[in-house]
C-alpha cells in the first residue's frame, strides 16, 4: 500500500523548525497558507465534508435519527437498479436500495477505522521510537529490527493474515490495523528522538535531574509531534485504502449493514448491466484518499517551507 | 566497509527478517485457539475427524510449542508449506509453482509500464514543472494513487472489454490454445522458446489490462520522485557549471539531471513491489488471471490457512530479496553512498 514517506513530493522524514512559537499563532499560520495553496484547499474541502458528514451521520446512528434520504439496509425503497436520478442520487441496487443513502451510513465506519488506526499508531510509535531512542542499546536494536520484519511484509497481506486468526469483522479489522501500524511510527520517532537528544536543552533537563520518562514526556514527545503528525496527515488515505481493500475482500462489515470496499464487491457482478453501481463507492473512496493526501501534502509544504 | 562485507550484512539482514515473518506465521497458526488443524483443514476439519488425528501426529501437534516451532521450520526448509484445502489437498508448494509463473507476467509488464510512464510524465513534469502541464499530470497520478486496485482494474475492464471491445479477459491466454511444455515454467517465455507465438500474441493481450491496472496505481511515485530529484539537481552546482559551458539545455537536462536522478528511482522498488503485491489479489481475480493473487482471494474465501500463511511467507521472500537487489543496485549506481 501507500507509504507516505514514498508519497511526498521530497524524500525523507520531514525536518520542522526548531523555533516553538504559541500553538493558536502556528495553527493560523498553517491555515492561511493551506487558503493560499489550492490544492491543499480543494484537499481540505474534501476531507471537511467527509469529516463532517461521518460525524452527523454517527450522531444519527446513535440517536436512532436517519441522516441518509432512505434507511441504507431496507430492500425495495425505490425500483431495482434505477439510474442515477434525483430521487435516488447514486441509483439503487439489485435489492432497490438507495445507493447514496447506503454510502452515507458507510462513512463514520471507514472514517473512523482510519483513525482510531492513526491516532494508536501515533501514540504507541511517538512513546516507543522516543523512548528506543534514549535507551538505546538492546532495546533500540530490538526495535529496530521488529520493524524490519513488518516492513517486509505488505500490510494487507499481514492484516489478512491477522484477520483470519481473529475472524472477520469490523472490531477485528481494526485491531489487526493497530497491530501492524505502529512500526513506521515507531521508526520515524526514534530517528527524530536522537536528532534532538543532543540539543542542549535536553543536556539541561537531564542535568537539573529529570529522569527518562520525564525528559521523554516533556521535552522530546512535544518536539517530535510535529513531524509524526504530518506523516500521520498522509497516512490516513493510506488506512482508508488498506480497509477498503479488505472490506473488499470480505473482512469488514457484513452485509446487509453497508461498507465501501464490500460494496464495490458486491456490485461488481452487476457492473456489465448498471456500471454505475461499483463505480460510486469505488469512487468515493478514491476521492476520500485523495482528499486526505492533498491536505496532508498541503500541510508538510507549509510545516517544511 | 566494502561493498562485499555490505552485501554479506545485507543478505544475514534479510535472513533475519524472513526468519521473523516465519515466526510470525507461526504464532498466528498457533493464536487460532486449540488444534491448529482446524484452521489448516477449515471446513473440512468436521467432517474428517480422522484427518485431524492425522494431522496432530503428523505435525507433533501433543508436543511443546519450541518442538512444535523446530518441525515447522525444517519442514518450511523442505518445502513443506502444508496442504491446501482450497485447491483438493494438493500440496500449497505445488499451487504455488503452477500459479507463481503468471503472477510474475503481470507483475513484469506492471514494472515495465509503470516505469516508462513514470519516467517520460516525470521528466515532462520537471521540464515544465508549475506549468499546466504539470498540474494535468499531477492530478492523473493522484487519482491513480489513490484509488483501490480493484476500482482501477473494474474501469479498464469495463471501458476495453466490454464498451470497445479491444482487448479480452479471463485466463492468461486463450483457453482454446495449448499451454507451452515447462521449459522455465513462465508460460510467455516457453512460448517464445518453443515458437508457439499465437499463445504469446494471445498472453500478451491477456496481460496488458491487468498490469496496467496495477501499473496506474504506482507510476505515480515514479513521476513524483523524479520529479522533485530532478527539480533538485537542476539547481546543483554541477548543473550550472554544465550551462556554464555552453551545453545546450536539452543536453544539460538529460545527461547530467535525468541520469543522476533515476538514482532516486531505485528506491522506490520496495514501494512498487509491495504494492504490485497486494495489487495483484484484487486485478487477477477481477480480470481472472490464474496467478498468486487470485489463489490467495479462493484461499482467503474457503479459509484455506496454509494457503494464506504460505503465501505470506513467499511475499515476504519476495520483498526481502527485491530491497537486497535494490541496496546493492543503489550502492553500484551510486558510489557516493556512504555504507553501513
Amino acid at each position: 500500500m501507500l507509504s507516505p514517506d514514498t508519497r511526498s513530493d521530497e524524500e525523507g522524514p520531514v525536518p520542522v523548525a526548531s523555533s516553538n512559537p504559541s500553538s493558536a499563532v502556528r495553527l493560523r499560520e498553517i491555515l492561511s497558507s493551506i487558503k493560499a495553496d489550492k490544492g491543499a484547499m480543494v484537499g481540505f474541502v474534501i476531507v471537511a465534508i467527509f469529516v463532517i458528514v461521518a460525524l452527523a451521520e454517527f450522531v444519527a446512528q446513535s440517536t436512532g435519527f436517519l441522516l441518509a434520504p432512505y434507511n441504507p439496509i431496507k430492500t425495495n425503497v425505490g425500483p431495482q437498479y434505477a439510474a442515477p436520478s434525483l430521487a435516488h442520487l447514486m441509483g439503487t441496487d439489485n435489492l432497490g436500495r438507495d445507493v447514496f443513502s447506503r454510502i452515507i451510513t458507510a462513512t463514520p465506519n471507514d472514517l473512523g477505522v482510519s483513525f482510531t488506526v492513526i491516532i494508536f499508531a501515533l501514540c504507541v510509535g511517538a512513546i516507543v521510537g522516543s523512548y528506543a531512542a534514549f535507551h538505546g542499546g538492546i532495546l533500540d536494536e530490538a526495535l529496530m529490527r521488529v520493524t524490519d520484519i513488518f516492513f517486509a511484509i505488505p500490510a494487507l497481506v499481514l492484516a489478512m493474515s491477522i484477520a483470519l486468526a481473529l475472524g472477520p469483522g469490523i472490531t477485528n479489522m481494526t485491531v489487526a490495523l493497530m497491530i501492524i501500524w505502529w512500526p513506521p511510527y515507531a521508526r520515524l520517532a526514534r530517528g527524530e528522538a536522537l536528532k534532538i537528544a543532543h540539543q542542549n536543552y535536553i543536556e539541561a533537563a537531564r542535568l537539573s535531574g529529570a529522569g527518562r520518562s520525564k525528559i521523554i514526556l516533556r521535552h522530546v514527545l512535544p518536539n517530535i509531534s510535529l513531524t509524526l503528525l504530518v506523516y500521520a496527515s498522509l497516512d490516513i488515505g493510506t488506512v482508508i485504502l488498506v480497509y477498503a481493500g479488505l472490506s473488499y475482500l470480505g473482512l469488514g462489515i457484513k452485509p446487509p449493514y453497508p461498507d465501501w470496499g464490500q460494496m464495490v464487491s458486491a456490485y461488481q457482478d452487476f457492473m456489465l448491466s448498471y456500471p454505475w453501481l461499483p463505480f460510486f463507492p469505488g469512487l468515493i473512496i478514491a476521492l476520500g484518499v485523495i482528499g486526505f493526501s492533498l491536505l496532508g501534502d498541503g500541510l508538510k509544504n507549509t510545516l517544511t517551507s | 566497509m566494502n561493498t562485499a562485507s555490505f552485501i554479506l550484512r545485507r543478505l544475514f539482514l534479510g535472513i533475519f527478517v524472513l526468519l521473523g515473518v516465519v515466526t510470525i506465521t507461526f504464532i498466528l497458526a498457533h493464536s487460532l485457539g486449540g488444534n491448529p488443524v482446524y484452521a489448516w483443514l477449515g471446513r473440512t476439519a468436521s467432517s474428517h475427524p480422522q484427518l485431524v488425528q492425522l494431522y496432530t501426529e503428523k505435525y507433533h501437534l501433543n508436543d511443546p510449542l519450541y518442538i512444535q516451532y523446530y518441525y515447522y521450520i525444517t519442514g518450511l526448509l523442505q518445502g513443506n508449506l502444508g496442504y491446501s484445502p482450497a485447491k483438493g489437498f494438493i500440496p500449497v508448494s505445488q499451487v504455488i509453482v503452477e500459479t507463481f509463473p503468471y503472477t510474475l507476467q503481470i507483475a513484469f509488464f506492471a514494472i515495465v509500464i509503470s516505469i516508462v510512464l513514470g519516467v517520460v510524465l516525470g521528466v515532462v513534469s520537471a521540464r515544465f514543472h508549475h506549468g499546466p502541464i504539470d498540474k494535468s499530470i499531477r492530478a492523473f497520478y493522484l487519482a491513480g494513487i489513490s484509488s483501490p486496485a480493484f476500482f482501477i482494474a473494474l474501469i479498464l475492464l469495463i471501458v476495453f472489454t466490454y464498451f470497445f471491445h479491444l482487448l479480452p479477459t479471463g485466463n492468461a491466454a486463450d483457453p482454446s490454445l495449448l499451454t507451452p511444455k515447462p521449459i522455465t515454467y513462465i508460460p510467455m517465455l516457453d512460448s517464445i522458446i518453443e515458437g508457439d507465438y499465437a499463445y504469446f500474441a494471445s498472453s500478451i493481450q491477456h496481460v496488458i489490462l491487468p498490469s496496467l491496472s496495477l501499473a496506474l496505481g504506482t507510476f505515480g511515485v515514479v513521476v513524483r520522485v523524479l520529479r522533485s530529484s530532478m527539480l533538485d539537481i537542476m539547481r546543483s552546482n554541477y548543473v550550472r557549471t554544465a550551462r556554464a559551458k555552453g551545453l545546450k539545455e536539452n543536453t544539460v537536462f538529460f545527461k547530467h539531471g535525468l541520469r543522476n536522478a533515476m538514482i532516486s528511482v531505485v528506491t522506490l522498488s520496495s514501494f512498487i513491489v509491495t504494492w504490485l503485491i497486494t495489487g495483484t489479489i484484487f486485478v487477477e481475480n477481477i480480470f481472472s488471471y490464474p496467478g498468486m493473487g487470485e489463489y490467495v482471494f479462493t484461499a482467503l474465501i474457503v479459509q484455506d490457512y496454509p494457503g494464506i500463511l504460505a503465501t505470506t511467507i513467499i511475499f515476504a521472500v519476495i520483498i526481502v530479496i527485491s530491497n537486497l537487489v535494490a541496496d546493492i543496485l543503489y550502492v553500484v549506481v551510486d558510489p557516493q553512498i556512504r555504507l553501513g
